[in-house]
């Protein structure tokens, strides 16, 4: 399998003319073409031109699942080093910044696929080796939007997903000198799908959807406002990434054919800023599913831990020497979350912060003791999400290294292999979940968990 | 032993070539960089313009089955005349228009740029030619020449078969009397059935002359395959570049031999060199592209002698 790098410093070249009097730049808009693309291999490729042996490192592209029982698999990628041949003196120094994308071929240059794209920056300048740190294109989008307040500030707007129950929206700026509050993106019509209340009372009269995202208030309101209601971005796992993938967050494809079915139900009220693919990992991973993205069809892949995202069986001589591993036990994970209701008491009706709990067991009292924050406040569907976990991170682990051949194995793919040489002849069901491309050493390490026999 | 040092060629033009395997690679130092031919083109020329003095050409890294190197003086090229037509005189001779061309019967020239008579040819009766055109023996075709086709003497020309029925070959060497004055090389080259024709380097130059290796010249690869063990203890393989590499011993005249090589490797270091690594065995097998990567180590242990011992590995 070949690994060809593009390099493309054009995009911070600059020229100028004979007598040294005019000098060009590119710009964001104007790019010198045809120039300085750079084309590198690890050990020289014949494709339709000669890609270069001037890598002289690069560290090796990895998925790695945020947790151990779920999560975005991110695609890292260190670093590349090169040789100081691959810049003529013409490009000398190195140039400090150039985009740069990573392909894979096993046969011709025309079939390859992108491996990588992204941004190389300039580390160190040695004497033998060139070194650029990799960066990617960045998932930054934000899980929530900011907008000033009523007070002024800036905030962020709380959003709901799934169903949420009396929550606090942010108060803007007056309309029409009537208090105005977000909607926190609850949809459907007022007083049928969605309900506002002052102090736990109903007050659906009182107010008027300006559908802008927003609704005012007839009257100031003589205690707390909240809303009830179902998010816009829908009421499941599935639902809540399809919303994700739009063009306006993560701007992905997105494929959830071996996503659980029915999907989980998740309801959460976020009113703290993260980066969205963080948020999202986390709902994946209490769910015990994990989320990649292929960089050549721009997809969000969104797979349940239990599912098959393709499969293969290896004979032995199709992998090197496995290690098998465990975790360390878990005792116990517990949940904690407020249930927000609207009571009655002899002070008058309030909004009250009920505090509810769970806990599941494992059968190892000896372990660790966890605790996981739901996004979901049904007991009965915690219970359950709580159970897939501890089933899954008592599974044992298959670390299997494999020669760098045929298609690529990505996360979730099931692997199955029988390996003779322990001393009983052991079967190994596993699933992808951390991955690593060695290229330099014609090696896949592939970890996950699954069933030994 | 012969290494070429210093190098007099030029940068070599071809009758064709891949926009993307230009000929410029062949006058890099990495012989896996090659300079292809169009696609499909099995047979091509290579021109390599060499300046005073050299001696000798190599070539590496080919898949060439054939090669035919003609080395001409650049003074003796002559053009042939812009718009005239080849004349069929029968008998299979055909009439080729030049003035001054000063050929002769039984001289021998190389045409070159034209469509249907490229090539070597020795000169027949030249009674039906004159001062403004020669005769060759040929199949005629018609063609109307332009002012950049050529003629001109050779000075010699020798056919390298690089594909034996027991052994083929990457590459030939070979040495020619030494020009005073610039010269060209122009190498015809055909590859087999199926192939397009890529060569790797060309180099041309001044052989400083060296004895041959003592008896023990050992021989070895340097081999970058990846080889690891399977679960089952099978071996997963994937073959890379594997090179040449030797060490040997010379018995150098200090003097001379001695100091040209200490000045050669202060010229050079471990840059690559074509090297003739034994003279008078077989030169397809001794042609040799690649480095001296460590300084040759000498011990003067006679009055007149020094003993040096060297390893060369392959260039990839």
């Amino acid at each position: 399998m070949a690994l060809l790098a593009e390099l493309n410093v054009t995009k911070i070249g600059t020229w100028k003319d004979r007598a040294g009097e005019v000098v060009w730049k590119d710009t964001d808009d104007v790019v010198w073409k045809g120039s300085n693309v750079l084309f590198l291999s690890l050990e020289g490729f014949l494709g339709d031109h000669y890609w270069d042996e001037y890598i002289a490192t690069f560290t090796p592209p990895q998925y790695s699942m945020a947790k151990g029982y779920g999560g975005h698999c991110k695609m890292s990628f260190g670093s590349l080093s090169v040789s100081p041949d691959t810049f003529e003196a013409t490009l000398w120094p190195p140039p400090v910044s150039f985009n740069v994308s990573f392909f894979y071929t096993a046969t011709t240059e025309g079939a390859k696929e992108t491996l990588f794209s992204g941004v190389a920056y300039l580390a160190a300048i040695g004497r033998e080796e060139i070194t650029y740190d990799l960066y990617g294109e960045d998932l930054d989008a934000d899980l929530l939007l900011e907008e000033t307040n009523y007070d002024g500030d800036t905030v962020v707007l709380p959003r709901a997903f799934g169903v949420i129950q009396h929550q606090q929206p942010v108060r803007l700026a007056d309309v029409g000198g009537k208090p105005t509050y977000h909607k926190a993106y609850v949809t459907g019509t007022k007083g049928v799908n969605w309900h506002v209340f002052d102090d736990g009372v109903d007050v659906d009269a009182n107010a008027t959807d300006l559908g802008n995202g927003s609704f005012t208030l007839s009257a100031g309101p003589v205690g707390e406002v909240t809303i009830s209601g179902t998010g816009a971005a829908g009421t499941t796992l599935s639902t809540i990434l399809t919303w994700a993938c739009d063009p306006a967050r993560l701007n992905q494809n997105y494929d959830s054919s071996f996503a659980r079915a029915p999907s989980p139900d998740i309801n959460y009220w976020a009113s703290s800023q993260r980066v969205l693919i963080e948020f999202t990992s986390d709902l994946c991973s209490v769910h015990t599913h994990l989320t990649y993205i292929n960089t050549n069809t721009q997809t969000l892949f969104l797979v349940a831990l239990e599912s098959d995202n393709g499969s293969r069986t290896l004979t032995e001589f199709d992998f090197f020497a496995v290690q098998y591993s465990y975790e360390p036990p878990v005792a116990q994970i517990t949940v904690e979350w407020i249930m927000r209701e609207a009571v009655e008491e002899t002070i008058g009706k309030y909004i009250k912060d009920e505090d509810h709990n769970t806990f599941q067991k494992s059968s190892y009292t000896y372990g660790e003791e966890w605790d996981l924050k739901p996004f979901h406040n049904v007991r009965v569907d915690i219970d359950t999400m709580l159970s897939n976990i501890i089933t899954n991170i008592h599974k044992p682990r298959m670390r299997v290294p494999l020669p760098l051949l045929g298609s690529l194995p990505v996360p979730g793919e099931k692997i199955t292999l029988t390996d003779t040489s322990l001393r009983h002849s052991t079967t190994a069901v596993f699933h992808c979940r951390n991955i690593t491309y060695d290229f330099t050493q014609d090696e896949i390490m592939v970890t996950g968990e699954g069933t030994i026999t | 032993m012969k290494i070429m040092y210093p190098e007099r060629h030029g940068t070599p033009t071809a009758s064709s070539a891949d926009a993307n395997y230009p000929v410029a690679n062949l006058i890099d130092d990495r012989r896996k960089k090659v300079w292809k031919a169009a696609s499909g083109v099995q047979a091509a020329t290579l021109r390599v313009p060499i300046s005073a003095n050299a001696e000798a050409i190599a070539v590496h890294n080919t898949n060439a089955e054939s090669a035919i190197c003609t080395i001409t003086l650049d003074s003796a090229e002559v053009e042939l005349t812009d718009g005239q037509p080849a004349v069929n005189l029968g008998g299979g001779l055909v009439k080729i228009p030049s003035a001054g061309h000063g050929l002769s019967e039984g001289d021998v020239a190389l045409m070159n740029g034209t469509t249907n008579y490229d090539g070597v040819h020795t000169m027949p009766t030249q009674a039906a030619g004159d001062g403004t055109n020669y005769v060759i023996t040929a199949t005629y075709a018609a063609e109307t020449f332009s002012n950049t086709d050529t003629v001109c003497e050779v000075v010699e020309s020798t056919t390298h078969t690089l594909e034996t029925a027991t052994r083929s070959y990457d590459r030939f060497w070979q040495e020619y009397t030494s020009q005073v004055a610039a010269h060209t090389a122009t190498i015809k080259l055909t590859s087999g059935a199926g192939e397009t024709i890529e060569v790797g380097i060309v180099r041309a130059g001044v052989l400083v002359d060296f004895p041959n290796p003592k008896y023990g010249l050992s021989e070895s690869r340097e081999d970058f395959s990846i080889k690891k063990q399977l679960n089952n203890g099978a071996w997963y393989i994937r073959k890379r570049e594997i090179v040449r590499t030797y060490s040997g011993s010379f018995n150098m005249t200090r003097i001379t031999e001695f100091y040209n090589m200490t000045d050669i490797y202060d010229a050079t270091g471990p840059e690559p060199l074509s090297i003739l690594l034994a003279e008078d065995i077989n030169d397809l097998q001794w042609a040799f592209f690649g480095h001296i990567l460590n300084p040759f180590s000498g011990s003067h242990q006679y009055p007149s002698y020094s003993e040096i011992t060297i390893n060369f590995t392959e260039a990839v």
